[in-house]
């Protein structure tokens, strides 16, 4: 209850942010929206479509979410699955836009293939040989006391976003070993302590046995390192509205905001 | 707890009244047929198998009482009649006598009175009619006071007494039919007279026919008959010999054909296999074991003295005696056969050194090479049973057991070894040898002439060490391996007389003791698709011969081309028919569960559920602890309440002592030797001088214990090895390093981190192979330095001990914890690599359950149609990072299907079932980790084995009457 009231409380302030900071030379939705009705959700999906193409700002893209929302809560057989798919391709978030897909496919034909956006593109995360064997590498340097020779590796593109990911789990993370990098120079030696030390080599062992993509099992303590622990998407697609981020009961547009009134 | 005598015996529930005891059926009762009934009863006692126990006794003392108070009554009863009668007459002065006062009155008119003839009679007719003599007497006191009163002549109107039926004779009037008959004789006596020549010519023409009629049949009689030409001679056999070599009695077989029936393999006599006695050879062997345990007990004096060196007549004596053992122990008595097995296992006791138990233990050969031997399966399982207890034994010696437990692990389940209620190690170790050996003798009748006797020491064997539910489970199991092996079983011959056997070993009533079983061993034999459907059809006819298995009606017979759907198909039906087990409600199903048994499970829940989770480790040791409470809880659905109680030991002992896992598998480093910069020194001073850095390089070779270098020592060693010049200097540094120094944890550190930047020559890598034991070919380029690396960190791990060991060796815990529940699932198992990973272990259990899941009967799927929870495995596959999340999706569906099950074998549970799942689902999409979501999944799937467990029906209803 309180996160269905926390949805409404939300996306009235987004409406009404929409509606107070809405530029001058930017279309009136506020007529369409007030015509909107329940008894057909399709005008909803309709308009959410035609927003989302116009949208040129967050808030816009927001109302837009707020109508794919409610199109597929209030139709579930005829617009969920479509309503999904809109709010996937409407996400910037990985990991929600992945969710959505799934929740997708969950709503489609009981044959119908899965989607394929739902699957994660693990060469995405993937990191290449080279740049993990480069930030390996990095490590080394840095413990032999030549952080300069370190920082130089790490500042190529792809070795940076791996030092960012796989340092998050070090205490300090990425930002502090870019600083030790600077301060460990000359043949000084860093003295983690033994158990940063082996902290250390775990992150090192992880990027490495990510990068070979073979598909062999690991240990969990390598793949929570890669993954950060970060739990597995928990897809329910028999309750839309919070997946959807929409509270049903208010589908009427009335004085900028949403109501349960008509 | 013990069924009454008369349950157990006789199949009659406590507290029947004397008549159901008796079997007698309702109606009017005899003294006759009360005796009958007893006789038959007492019959039916005296052949069961625990007839001379006293509770028999105690039954047959029941059934006498039974059929006195019975007697009592009928005699009353009989009485009751004669004095109504004897009333009758006096209040009407006239009677309605009986069929048995006709009788008495008769009896006693004909033989003159009272005498001693009409008592004899009159004692004999009473008894034809079930009166006592108390009952006769009053009978004909009434009689005598009704004839005495004149309620009763002799010369009254017939209907009223036998007396008047002897009326005075009148002549009756004569028939039409006699009157025709009359007129028919004169006509044939006029005809025989012959008095005229046509009636004499009649005469002989009918004579004469008669006479060819009578040769004909006379010359038909003599012909030999074309039968008796044939026929074998009927050996003559005393009638008890032949009443025990008959074959049971059969219905003929009979060819109907109905649309929907398949017809069911015909044998020309039912398939069932018998062996020849136990040979010669092994009473030979029950002779020479006379006094083998005293003998055993000399050999272990000797070994106490000679014990690292014991003589070669200590062997020769310890072999021809555990042969002789091996070769007829199930002939012995369980008291002969304990003292056997403690004096076998005391001769080894003393043995210290590894090479004299080797040669101990070379008499006990577990290898499946023994069938070859006609007593291979006694010698076999006693070998392993031996081993086992060898094994199983704190006071063995660290040698012995080790080895004991090498050669029996390829041949024996170490779960067998446990030690269950009512059984010994030996008795588990034997048994599950010879399930084992079931598999290798039923891959094919090599020589079928000794193939029934091999099988018949393997039934002995089985016999002398299981009983009841195990015993049951191994004739289920030699049914499966029959299924699968290569034996021809739908014609006759010995593969169908094996199949024969077993499908009449094992119990498929409601009386089984471990009736589940049956019903997964049969759901297993449907849905595997390996499992040819000709095999399925052979095994369903057998059951539709037996006359056991009443239930299994020809619909059941299944179709030798049925497509594994219809099996499925098929298999419901035959589920669905399946008498419920006897003493399980009708709308029962469930896990039963003894209440003690299950508050102790119960217990341990709480505590687990209270252990702190603020670490992974925490989280993991959790979910490593609900595994084995559900690896527990599958073992009491299975019906191995053993298996279970030994987990919740080992469950309550990581709750008392958590096991410090952050050393487990830590691997031994080298130590350093000499002192830091001795070596640098000498080298450096060397200058260029080749030879004096060769000789420095040497001193490192030749240091004692040498393993590890201090970081001077080992920065310079690397790099020489590394980049030394010339090459000659470098392949030696390398060599050295390989040699002496690749278990440095200093050394192998330098290495890693000196390796970046550096040249890999391809004596390097071969160097790098040497410290690493590992092969990088036919790896290049990055890849190549990337495999270098990760071998050089891992071995760098593998020298610490850390949080990060603890959680693999946990989650190495918590796929075992899978493969055990795995195995006593049963449906659909396959032994998994010793290597498996977590994730896959559970995707593997969780398609065993989706094969259950399929095989039952869902009249209102839930939590949804099949289909649509493969759907959902299938998204959330494919959402899937990593192995862990794998896992996490896995346990996910695990539930889903099991909940499903659980919901369609107690439909009441739906709706807490549905709680489950959506709990499931908030703290998963909750969760912070995906650790933590493992530990949720697990929860969940104790909450759904929790609800799913039956206190035993006996124990709650005792618990209603109490209270």
């Amino acid at each position: 209850m309180r996160k269905i009231a926390m949805i409404a409380l939300v996306a009235s302030a987004v409406t009404l942010a929409v509606s107070a900071q809405q530029p001058a030379d930017q279309p009136d939705w506020s007529a369409r929206l007030a015509h909107l009705d329940p008894a057909r959700p399709k005008a909803y999906f309709e308009l959410g479509e035609e927003i989302a193409d116009a949208a040129t700002n967050e808030h816009e893209r927001e109302l837009a979410r707020t109508l794919f929302g409610l199109a597929g809560t209030l139709d579930r057989d005829a617009l969920a699955r479509s309503s999904a798919l809109a709010l996937a391709s409407l996400s910037s978030d990985s990991r929600r836009r992945r969710s959505l897909t799934a929740v997708a496919s969950l709503l489609g034909r009981p044959n119908a293939a899965l989607d394929g956006d739902a699957a994660l593109d693990q060469s995405d995360r993937r990191p290449t040989a080279a740049a993990a064997v480069a930030l390996s590498e990095a490590f080394a340097f840095y413990r032999r006391g030549q952080g300069p020779r370190a920082l130089g590796i790490v500042k190529g593109a792809e070795v940076d976003a791996l030092l960012t990911r796989y340092g998050a789990g070090t205490a300090g993370g990425a930002e502090r070993f870019r600083e030790d990098c600077r301060a460990y120079k000359g043949g000084l030696r860093p003295d983690p302590g033994r158990d940063a030390r082996t902290a250390m080599l775990a992150i090192e062992e992880s990027l490495l046995a990510a990068a070979a993509g073979d598909g062999r099992a690991r240990e969990w303590s390598s793949v929570l390192i890669e993954t950060a622990g970060r739990p597995l998407i928990e897809i329910d697609s028999a309750r839309l509205d919070e997946a959807f981020g929409v509270d049903p009961s208010k589908p009427w547009w009335r004085d900028g905001r949403w109501s349960a009134s008509k | 707890m013990i069924a009454p005598e008369s349950l157990r015996y006789l199949g009659i529930t406590a507290g029947a009244p004397p008549r159901r005891l008796l079997g007698l059926p309702e109606g009017e009762l005899t003294v006759e047929l009360i005796d009958a009934a007893l006789e038959r009863q007492r019959r039916r006692v005296a052949r069961h198998p625990a007839a001379r126990e006293a509770g028999a006794q105690r039954l047959v003392h029941d059934l006498a009482a039974a059929a006195d108070m019975l007697r009592a009554t009928a005699v009353n009863e009989s009485a009751r009649r004669g004095e109504v009668s004897s009333d009758r007459a006096s209040a009407n002065g006239g009677i309605q006598l009986t069929g048995f006062d006709r009788e008495v009155l008769s009896t006693l008119v004909g033989s003159g009175g009272w005498n001693h003839e009409s008592r004899s009679r009159l004692l004999a007719i009473a008894a034809a009619h079930g009166v006592g003599g108390p009952g006769l007497m009053k009978v004909l006191a009434g009689l005598a006071a009704a004839l005495r009163s004149g309620a009763l002549r002799p010369y009254d109107a017939p209907a009223r007494s036998a007396i008047a039926e002897l009326a005075p004779w009148r002549p009756s009037e004569p028939s039409r039919l006699t009157l025709a008959f009359e007129q028919l004789d004169e006509a044939l006596a006029r005809e025989v007279a012959g008095d005229t020549p046509g009636r004499l010519l009649r005469l002989v023409l009918f004579f004469v026919a008669i006479a060819i009629v009578g040769a004909y049949f006379l010359v038909a009689a003599l012909q030999p008959s074309p039968v008796s030409k044939v026929a074998p001679q009927t050996p003559i056999v005393a009638a008890a010999e032949a009443a025990r070599n008959a074959a049971p009695p059969v219905a003929p077989a009979v060819r109907i054909e109905r649309p929907g029936v398949t017809t069911p393999v015909r044998w020309a006599t039912p398939p069932n296999l018998r062996g020849a006695a136990p040979p010669d050879d092994a009473r030979a062997a029950l002779r020479e074991v006379t006094n083998g345990a005293s003998e055993l007990a000399v050999l272990a004096r000797k070994v106490q003295v000679e014990a690292n060196r014991p003589s070669e007549a200590v062997f020769r004596t310890w072999e021809q005696i555990q042969s002789a053992y091996g070769r007829c122990w199930p002939l012995l008595d369980p008291v002969a056969r304990t003292a056997a097995i403690e004096a076998s296992v005391a001769v080894l006791r003393p043995v210290q050194a590894d090479e004299v138990a080797a040669r101990f233990l070379t008499a006990w050969a577990v290898d499946p090479v023994v069938l070859g031997d006609p007593l291979g399966s006694w010698r076999g399982a006693w070998a392993a049973g031996l081993l086992g207890e060898v094994a199983a034994r704190p006071s063995s010696p660290d040698a012995v057991a080790a080895q004991a437990i090498d050669r029996l692990e390829a041949m024996v389940a170490r779960r067998s070894l446990l030690k269950g209620r009512g059984t010994t190690v030996y008795e588990g170790a034997a048994g599950g040898w010879l399930d084992k050996a079931a598999q290798t003798m039923s891959a094919s009748a090599t020589d079928p002439s000794d193939f029934a006797d091999r099988w018949e020491r393997w039934f002995e064997a089985q016999q002398a060490v299981r009983s009841g539910a195990t015993l049951q489970a191994a004739w289920l199991d030699a049914i499966g391996a029959v299924l699968a092996g290569g034996l021809a079983i739908s014609e006759s011959g010995p593969g169908s007389d094996l199949l024969g056997r077993l499908v009449g070993l094992a119990d498929w009533t409601d009386r089984a003791v471990d009736q589940r079983r049956a019903r997964d061993a049969m759901t297993v034999w449907f849905t595997e698709p390996s499992l040819a459907s000709s095999r399925l059809w052979t095994l369903t006819s057998l059951l539709d011969l037996s006359y056991d298995a009443a239930w299994f009606v020809p619909e059941f017979v299944c179709d030798p081309l049925a497509a594994l759907p219809d099996r499925g198909k098929l298999l419901e039906r035959i589920l669905a028919a399946w008498p419920l087990p006897t003493g399980i409600a009708a709308t029962g199903g469930g896990i039963v569960v003894d209440s003690k048994s299950l508050e102790r499970w119960r217990g341990l829940v709480e505590r687990v559920d209270t252990l702190a989770s603020a670490t992974t480790s925490d989280r993991l040791l959790a979910a490593v602890l609900f595994a084995r409470l559900n690896t527990a809880a599958q073992a009491f659905a299975s019906g191995d309440e053993d298996l279970a109680r030994a987990d919740m030991v080992e469950i309550e002992r990581e709750l008392s002592a958590p096991r410090d896992r952050r050393a487990v598998g830590v691997a031994a480093a080298g130590r350093t030797s000499g002192t830091d910069g001795e070596f640098s020194a000498e080298y450096e001073a060397a200058g260029r001088d080749e030879s004096k850095r060769r000789d420095a390089l040497r001193s490192l070779r030749s240091r004692p214990a040498a393993g590890d270098l201090g970081p001077r020592d080992a920065e310079l060693l690397v790099n020489e090895a590394l980049r030394g010049t010339p090459s000659e200097i470098r392949g030696l540094a390398q060599e050295i390093l390989a040699e002496r120094y690749a278990d440095g944890t200093t050394i192998t550190q330098v290495l890693l981190e000196q390796l970046a930047g550096s040249p890999m020559s391809d004596a390097t890598i071969d160097m790098i192979e040497r410290v690493t034991r590992e092969k990088f070919s036919p790896a290049r380029g990055v890849e190549l330095t990337r495999l270098v690396r990760l071998a050089l960190v891992r071995k760098l791990l593998a020298f610490e001990s850390s949080a990060a060991r603890a959680e693999d060796a946990l989650v190495r815990d918590f796929a075992a914890a899978y493969v055990e529940r795995s195995r006593l699932f049963r449906i659909g198992f396959e032994d998994p690599p010793s290597d498996i990973a977590a994730s896959a272990m559970v995707s593997r259990f969780a398609d065993q359950w989706r094969v259950k899941a399929g095989s039952i009967f869902l009249a209102d799927p839930f939590p949804a149609p099949l289909e649509e929870l493969d759907r959902r495995r299938g998204v959330r596959r494919r959402l899937v990072e990593g192995e862990v999340q794998s896992c996490v999706a896995e346990q996910a569906s695990l539930v889903d299907l099991m909940v499903a099950v659980a919901v369609a074998d107690k439909p009441g549970l739906r709706q807490r079932m549905s709680a489950i799942l959506q709990e499931v689902a908030d703290r998963r999409g909750r969760a912070g980790s995906v650790v933590e979501q493992v530990l949720e999944s697990e929860r969940a799937i104790v909450r759904v084995y929790d609800l799913w467990f039956e206190r035993s029906t006996k124990e709650a209803s005792r618990k209603d009457g109490a209270s």
